[in-house]
């Protein structure tokens, strides 16, 4: 990987999540909802696979092995032998399925499910973000620039915002408003902006003093005009830094309110309910819980080590 | 520098009355109000007017606000919709454990995370090192809740060494002193290490470059040149200065901590606020989880202010205005 600098490798692997989240209907093998003959196909390790005939009826019959003999079908159903009359399947030609990371307890394939649950952790994550780096770089940039009281309200709002623990905060609004996606959105948002405020202002609060700004003041330039054209693009490279750290964290918390049940509801999959779909099994379907934790791992070290490139970058 | 503390002591009643005023807010936001007559139609009148003010619920929205904020202040957190006990009873149960366990993890977290930054930098960039370090960045990007799976999967389920819940186990009251401790220990093993290792790999991580900056300085070289070296320099001579922003880093960590000791009390079934708060979600018990995330904040405040003696105490040349550090904590 010579030539290209941290911050493009960073920027890189981000783009190849975000895309593989957007094709991920695409890439996944299988229906993340379906559930074929729930009693032989849940709980297959990884790289399992089962031979589905679809039956007259209209319902499915996955087996590990079959035979067709002259009337009928025996095979191998959940570790049991079984036959069933020809006359009974719709077509005698079965469909292969191999489920690469195994499925869960419902049958589903599990990799299709980390797939979909890329989609809906990374673009709440993402939603999340951007509400709380426009509130930050706003709430930030008025403090810094105006001073005086709207400063002082809203760097105590910011200790206020701080010393809450931002699950406990979400709880209440749960419990008040009812889990929704919205509402954890707009949560997770609405208490990830004081680190980008403080950070903001302090950058503000010098550049205000810097020339460039002061020529567009004596040019006759309105508050609003110089905060977007003149101060806030200089602050963004921190605020850049600071988005794929709250991103990380957003993605973390969306992660752990999911799992206990609060966050994104089932059937929908999201990488937390999946892990918490995965507890009950713990010893004999440990990929479950494995691999969609795998997924939050990667995203949240590729998310830090974008940051961390591009603050280096930013200190260059 | 003591200005800076003594300020922060004066603001501390401020910004609690500003968490009982957002957590107001939030209630009073809230569609549909407790014991009103299109709610229950078949409630008589005057019992109804009688329970809303068991529950505090009469009155105009800024009479309710004065009466919620001197309630707070008397140590009145109102009446459990569940539990219809106060809620103050409730809490002050959940309260040990729940200090127990994020305190424990605190300790660990620090402990192990100074261990492992002290061994990493000795042996820099050998494979012990890299191993370390390695585990360290995972640790330190992966859920906590995950993490605790992980160690359940581990040594509750495959291995049975660990009790996968609780507080203590079955008939823990009838055993002596020894085994009792050791019971509870036990116990303690499993969410203390999940909740903890978010923390202390951040530790590790923050204090190896920390270390390996003073290693590199001339008031080392000077102990090198008289004889010091390996883990007596580190420990002797760089580990003093660079603890100070370690400190801090802790500090900015304690909301992290107790935010994540509810997904911990939650999976590890232990009975402290956290796991309260979360079942009185479920059953929409408004005054507990009101209660509870008043609690949690104050004692994330209180926390945070020894957190800055202590940092004051580390570190007495330190200026906390402008802190270095900003890491946040695996939520």
């Amino acid at each position: 990987m010579t030539g290209l600098t941290g911050l493009t490798r960073g920027v890189l692997a981000l783009l190849a999540v975000a895309f593989g989240a957007l094709v991920a209907p695409l890439l996944a093998p299988h229906d993340p909802d379906e559930m074929v003959d729930v009693a032989s196909a849940r709980y297959l390790p990884p790289g399992a696979h089962l031979f589905v005939f679809s039956l007259a009826d209209s319902r499915t019959l996955a087996v590990e092995k079959f035979v067709i003999e002259e009337r009928t079908l025996a095979y191998r159903r959940a570790g049991e032998e079984g036959s069933i009359p020809l006359e009974a399947l719709s077509s005698t030609v079965p469909q292969r399925r191999r489920f690469l990371l195994g499925t869960d307890p419902f049958g589903r394939d599990l990799l299709s499910r980390v797939l979909h649950g890329a989609r809906v952790s990374l673009s709440l994550g993402l939603i999340a973000v951007a509400i709380g780096v426009a509130l930050g770089a706003a709430s930030g940039a008025v403090s810094g620039y105006l001073g005086g009281w709207a400063d002082a309200a809203l760097m105590r709002l910011v200790d206020v915002l701080n010393a809450v623990p931002r699950l406990f905060l979400f709880l209440m609004c749960a419990a008040l408003f009812g889990p929704s996606a919205l509402l954890l959105v707009l949560v997770l948002g609405g208490t990830g902006w004081m680190g980008i405020a403080r950070i903001t202002r302090g950058q503000v609060l010098s550049i205000r003093q810097r020339p460039f700004v002061e020529a567009a003041q004596a040019l006759g330039g309105g508050t609003l005009s110089i905060l977007g054209r003149h101060v806030l693009p200089q602050c963004a490279g921190t605020l850049a830094v600071s988005a794929s750290l709250l991103a990380a964290d957003t993605i973390l918390a969306e992660s752990s309110l999911s799992f206990i049940g609060l966050g994104i509801q089932p059937p929908s999959a999201s990488w937390g309910n999946i892990i918490a779909a995965g507890r009950d099994a713990l010893v004999e379907a440990w990929w479950i819980s494995a691999f969609p934790g795998l997924a939050i791992l990667a995203t949240v070290l590729i998310l830090y080590g974008a940051g961390r490139a591009a603050s280096r970058e930013a200190a260059r | 520098m003591r200005g800076y503390l003594g300020r922060r002591l004066l603001l501390a009643p401020f910004v609690l009355i500003g968490i009982l005023t957002l957590t107001f807010l939030l209630v009073n936001a809230a569609p549909g109000s407790p014991f009103t007559p299109e709610q229950a139609s078949g409630l008589d009148p005057h019992a109804a007017a009688k329970l809303r003010e068991l529950y505090g619920a009469q009155g105009s929205l800024p009479a309710r606000y004065l009466r919620w904020l001197s309630a707070f202040a008397t140590g009145d957190f109102g009446v459990s919709f569940t539990y219809r006990r106060p809620v103050s009873h409730v809490l002050r149960a959940a309260l040990p454990p729940t200090l127990l366990l994020a305190g424990s993890a605190l300790v660990l977290s620090v402990l192990a995370g100074v261990t492992a930054a002290c061994v990493t930098a000795v042996f820099r960039s050998r494979v012990l090192d890299r191993v370390l370090t390695l585990a360290c960045t995972a640790l330190y990007a992966a859920p906590s809740f995950w993490t605790g799976i992980l160690l359940l999967m581990v040594f509750s389920a495959w291995t049975g060494w660990l009790p996968p819940s609780g507080l203590r186990g079955v008939g823990a009251g009838q055993l002596g002193w020894g085994p009792y401790l050791a019971d509870r220990l036990r116990h303690l093993a499993l969410p203390c290490i999940a909740l903890a290792a978010p923390g202390a790999a951040a530790v590790a991580l923050f204090l190896r470059s920390e270390l390996i900056a003073a290693l590199a300085s001339e008031y080392c070289r000077a102990a090198r040149a008289r004889g010091a070296a390996g883990l007596a320099l580190t420990l002797g001579h760089a580990l003093r200065n660079a603890s100070g922003p370690v400190v801090s880093l802790v500090g900015l960590g304690l909301p992290g901590l107790v935010g994540g000791s509810l997904v911990v009390e939650v999976l590890f079934a232990w009975p402290g606020m956290g796991r309260i708060a979360y079942e009185a979600i479920l059953a929409r018990d408004t005054p507990m989880v009101a209660g509870a995330v008043v609690v949690a904040a104050a004692v994330t405040l209180a926390a945070s202010l020894v957190t800055d003696m202590l940092y004051l105490a580390a570190d007495p040349r330190v200026s906390l205005v402008a802190s270095p550090v900003r890491i946040e904590g695996a939520a």
